[in-house]
């Protein structure tokens, strides 16, 4: 099963909505815990880049695209999140070069080396209540999915719940990195919005290919 | 020529520590940028970027910031930029106003970059 650059196209829009839609959610969740902006600095980022898709050659391939995305991200988010998820994706975007078809394990290697430049970008590792949280162990189920070859909608709905779940576990964790660890323990009991907005994007994906 | 480039999440923080530490660089350039595109608290990765290329082209550059954004989007424009550039510019993880005013006085000094960031050590966080 694989996907085309039209798909990535119409991945990165419904992104883009779906951020809008949360955006009060995430600045909640910010709110208790950060600086309160995240889902509206998130939302002018994909807004910036859904003008950025749209300007852009009708013939772009899926490389160009996340590029873009990258660095409307980069330019537009204005917060942390700005630099992470731009570096997610222009590190992810690398490995979709050349490509005209896309599969799980091409989404396996894209989260890999997303998640490699978040980490080397915000010095974070597992377990420390942020979008890796969320990231890593979604990254590890796509993985080993891809390798036993199982169908992209089973492998991404697994991965949704397991995103899910795993952004409601931030929960129990004390930040260390970020606004939030301003607080300390005192961010115990409250959600990463990071983690939450990585969800999000998780569950999108899901839905998109599991609606053909 | 080694330029002092300041960044904050506000804008008028930026402006401010900019002010404290020009009474005290002898000169030196000092360069402030603050907030976002829309004029809210956070960081401009384009106007970060387009000041670094401009100091960048003249000599060595100190970068000091507040946290969070600040340092990310300074290290991503830093990444952003061609590659004998890079090693031009110099991120400290010195307090933001403490170590501005130092680096400003030792500018004026004459010390050398090198120099420089190990003083600005003694003002170190960690964010």
């Amino acid at each position: 099963m694989s996907y085309s650059k039209e798909q990535v196209r119409g991945l990165l829009l419904k992104l883009a909505d779906m951020i809008d839609e949360n955006k009060q959610m995430l600045t909640d969740l910010d709110a208790a815990i950060g600086d309160g902006d995240h889902g509206h600095n998130m939302a002018r980022g994909f807004d910036a880049a859904r003008v950025k898709l749209a300007q852009g050659p009708a013939e772009q391939d899926a490389e160009a695209m996340l590029k873009a995305t990258a660095m409307a991200l980069i330019s537009n988010v204005g917060g942390a999140a700005g630099p992470l998820y731009g570096t997610l994706f222009l590190k992810g975007a690398a490995t979709v070069k050349g490509k005209e078809e896309l599969g799980l394990p091409d989404l396996a290697d894209f989260l890999k080396a997303g998640i490699e430049g978040v980490q080397l970008r915000g010095k974070a590792i597992l377990g420390e209540k942020t979008m890796l949280d969320v990231l890593i162990p979604v990254q590890a189920s796509i993985a080993a999915d891809a390798e036993s070859g199982e169908p992209a909608p089973q492998s991404l709905e697994k991965a949704a719940a397991l995103a899910r779940a795993c952004a409601e576990k931030t929960k129990e964790i004390a930040a260390t990195k970020g606004r939030a660890s301003y607080l300390g323990e005192r961010s115990i009991g409250h959600i990463d919005p990071g983690a939450m907005s990585s969800c999000l994007m998780i569950e999108t994906l899901a839905e998109l290919v599991k609606g053909g | 020529m080694v330029s002092l480039m300041l960044l904050s999440h506000s804008r008028k923080i930026a402006e401010g520590v900019k002010e404290l530490a020009e009474e005290v660089s002898g000169g030196a350039p000092v360069i402030a940028v603050g907030g976002t595109k829309a004029g809210t608290l956070g960081s401009d990765f384009d106007a970060i970027f387009e000041q670094l290329e401009a100091a960048t082209a003249k000599g060595e550059v100190i970068i000091l910031a507040d946290m969070g954004s600040s340092l990310l989007t300074a290290e991503t424009a830093i990444d952003a930029l061609d590659d004998d550039r890079k090693a031009n510019v110099h991120l400290s993880p010195a307090a933001l106003v403490e170590g501005s005013v130092m680096a400003a006085v030792s500018l004026a000094g004459g010390l050398g970059v090198a120099e420089i960031l190990e003083q600005l050590e003694e003002f170190r966080l960690s964010k």
